[in-house]
């Protein structure tokens, strides 16, 4: 028998804290560290959620009360599991609290009558409140659906925010219904003021199938220690000085067609996961003060969203308004991330030549950087199939042809797959080595996932679906 | 830190072939078992191109920085889900067939854990045993509100049955965890002919007296779940951190 007893915690089945004692877990309570919808398992036991009292009394007895204390004294938006307590007479304060614990105890009884009383004057008093209070409606799909129809975003959140906890529950009822309610639920975590993520939906569900690319955690949290972490690095990476491994560098570098042209299934917006990262990436870096040195970054981000966003767009006008910003001679930041934005920005290959110009001439020295240079070609090259302009072709043929040979289809450091385009691009007969083309593909719809060199697809997700027409 | 791993698979005492496939790599810090099942060839099958599967990413891969090994696995499980499922569509003879899955890697100071079906995987430490993985069966579904029991085709099937398992569908969900990993920990995956035959105590009683040499201690185990009726294929991979 284990001499002292210990207990693991897990939370939405991925993550375990401990294994702790029942001070520690106290303490991680305490500092929120640990939330009333994780689990807990003692020596050879079974998983119990902290809000389930009849399982927590049943198998973790000597628990209930410290976890009880501690949902009153610090989890107050959690207090509801154990409202139907018949007294908080008997709950066992820990000494060291107990001072704490009489004066939270008081004031939560306090305002539960302040409440109780309220609600009893409103029932009393107005039938037609009270009805909306009790009877208010279920949520519906159509009314969520209609909001986002209409580009009514930061009404959709309101009316989210309003309703999540019925969401939530509806959701998680079962597989139908979180299916049907899993894009608004992601369009609220990413979109607008989201911080992608919601407490009582499990993370890997709203994330979907992870792109091998992106990073696994997507949340505006996430994000602030990232960048945080990041530091002066930043400032490095923009001057063209390196390339960190780091999931704040390589989403810098993403190209916002290739985002943009994945569309997944389950998403409304953003359109994807890569999307909505981008989103709480900024949203992130704009919450935080890192200094000057961080605006280039956030300019970057800027970019790549409107970029994202824009191709699916019928009104090109901030594409526009975006080139006439930025893309001015006078107007160029001499940094990487001003250059990815100059090739992500430029339409023809005479533009794309502009990117090689001052002040960015000396970072084309990078390997990197002239790699990324081509994968712009191949944007360019996709955008002249698609729009049926073989004259485009004469320009971008050599060079692209003299790229593709023998490289893997997958962008050296962002690691974005370009196997699709490739293929795409491939079917335009005689201008890729016959070796490269793939029989019987004449349309995005019939691609194959597979790459013809043996590289690995690593786009992962085979729900994801390439629209090249954009 | 380094890793200290032993294992067994033994075909037990009733059934006729051993469905069950392992595989271990001490110095990559990685550990594979599989289930099969779907017939007496075809759990055979699945459970060996789960475990090699899984085996060639892994040792065909080059570094694998933490961040990236949640998704590594994902697309891993997602490349043998589709050759096992591919196998089972193209050979009739072997439809159906399928596979558990516990996939244990340690990197940096974190234990990923890939997780289909109900094979599972333990964390011992400080003498007390922890079952870190979810059952993949409908009783377990049920309870926490993934699956209605209504909405089961089946209104018959055991609370015991698989819902998830690799190569069943062309998509297979899995579960991913992780956990910090510190001296003296020991890790235990296992298939169900394990568990069914040892309660969790037993198994912790086992490894407090015998942590020491994970050989022995997986043997020791392996012949407690034979001595107790021996009614599936049992294996058994242990896994132990240690200081240096």
């Amino acid at each position: 028998m284990p001499k002292s007893q210990l207990y693991l915690v897990r939370r939405e089945l991925e993550t375990f804290t401990g294994p702790v004692t029942a001070d520690e877990l106290l303490h991680h309570l305490d500092r929120m560290a640990i939330g009333m919808r994780d689990e807990i398992c003692g020596h050879c036991g079974p998983w119990v959620f902290l809000d389930d009292r009849e399982k927590l009394k049943m198998f973790y007895p000597e628990l209930l009360s410290l976890v009880q204390s501690a949902a009153i004294g610090g989890w107050s938006a959690d207090i509801g599991a154990f409202r139907n307590e018949p007294t908080i007479k008997g709950i066992a304060i820990l000494p060291r609290r107990k001072a704490d614990r009489r004066v939270l105890v008081a004031a939560a009884f306090f305002g539960l009558a302040i409440i109780a009383a309220v609600v009893a004057w409103l029932l009393a008093g107005s039938a037609e409140l009270s009805s909306r209070i009790i009877g208010s409606p279920a949520p519906q799909v159509a009314e969520f659906n209609a909001l986002l129809q209409s580009g009514k975003v930061a009404e959709f959140a309101v009316a989210m925010e309003a309703q999540l906890p019925r969401i939530i529950d509806r959701a998680n009822r079962n597989q139908e219904a979180f299916g049907v309610w899993l894009p608004y639920l992601r369009t609220y975590a990413f979109n607008e003021r989201g911080v992608g993520e919601i407490d009582g939906i499990q993370s890997k569900k709203l994330r979907g199938e992870a792109p091998v690319s992106a990073p696994a955690d997507c949340s505006v949290r996430s994000w602030v220690k990232r960048w945080r972490e990041a530091g002066p690095s930043v400032t490095a990476v923009a001057r063209g000085e390196s390339l960190p491994s780091d999931h704040w560098g390589r989403l810098l570098a993403w190209d916002p067609y290739w985002i943009g042209r994945r569309s997944q299934k389950g998403w409304l917006h953003p359109r994807n996961f890569y999307h909505g990262c981008v989103l709480t990436a900024l949203r992130a870096l704009e919450s935080i003060d890192v200094g000057p040195d961080a605006e280039p970054a956030r300019q970057r981000l800027v970019v790549m969203a409107a970029l994202i966003q824009d191709q699916k767009s019928s009104d090109k006008s901030m594409l526009k308004k975006l080139r006439e910003s930025i893309s001015g001679p006078n107007k160029r930041t001499a940094t990487a991330f001003g250059l990815w934005t100059c090739l992500d920005l430029a339409q023809t290959r005479t533009e794309l030549d502009v990117c090689l110009e001052s002040p960015w001439h000396a970072l084309m020295e990078s390997d990197y950087n002239r790699e990324k240079f081509y994968w712009s070609m191949l944007r360019l090259a996709v955008k002249a199939q698609s729009a049926g302009n073989t004259a485009a072709w004469p320009l971008l043929r050599n060079d692209l042809q003299a790229f593709i040979v023998g490289r893997d289809y997958a962008d050296s450091y962002t690691r974005l797959d370009y196997t699709e385009e490739m293929q795409f691009v491939g079917t335009q007969k005689g201008i890729l080595p016959e070796s490269m083309l793939v029989p019987s593909v004449s349309s995005s719809s019939a691609l194959s996932p597979s790459s013809p060199t043996g590289a690995t697809a690593k786009s992962s997700a085979t729900d994801i679906q390439v629209d090249l027409a954009h | 830190m380094q890793i200290r791993m032993a294992g067994v698979t033994h075909i037990g005492r009733r059934r006729k072939n051993n469905q069950d496939s392992l595989f271990f790599d001490e110095g990559h810090g990685i550990g594979v078992v599989a289930d099969g099942i779907g017939g007496r060839k075809g759990g055979e099958i699945a459970s060996t191109l789960v475990v090699e599967g899984i085996r060639e990413a892994f040792l065909g891969s080059e570094v694998i920085r933490h961040e990236e090994v949640a998704p590594f696995l994902a697309a891993a499980v997602d490349t043998v889900n589709a050759n096992v499922f591919a196998f089972g569509r193209e050979n009739l003879e072997y439809a159906g067939l399928g596979s558990t899955m516990e996939c244990i890697f340690f990197s940096g100071d974190m234990v990923y854990i890939a997780h289909v079906g109900d094979s599972r995987t333990y964390l011992y430490e400080n003498g007390h045993l922890f079952q870190l993985t979810l059952d993949h069966n409908v009783e377990n579904f049920v309870e926490r509100g993934l699956v209605q029991r209504e909405s089961l085709s089946d209104p018959s099937v055991r609370g015991a049955a698989l819902v998830k398992a690799v190569g069943l569908q062309p998509r297979c969900e899995m579960d991913i965890c992780r956990i910090k990993r510190r001296p003296g920990q020991v890790y235990v995956s296992c298939s169900d002919g394990l568990t069914s035959m040892l309660g969790d105590k037993e198994v912790a009683a086992m490894l407090g007296a015998h942590s020491g040499n994970l050989q022995k201690a997986s043997e020791i185990l392996l012949d407690a779940a034979n001595a107790a009726g021996g009614r599936d294929n049992i294996t058994v991979l242990l896994a132990r951190v240690e200081s240096r």
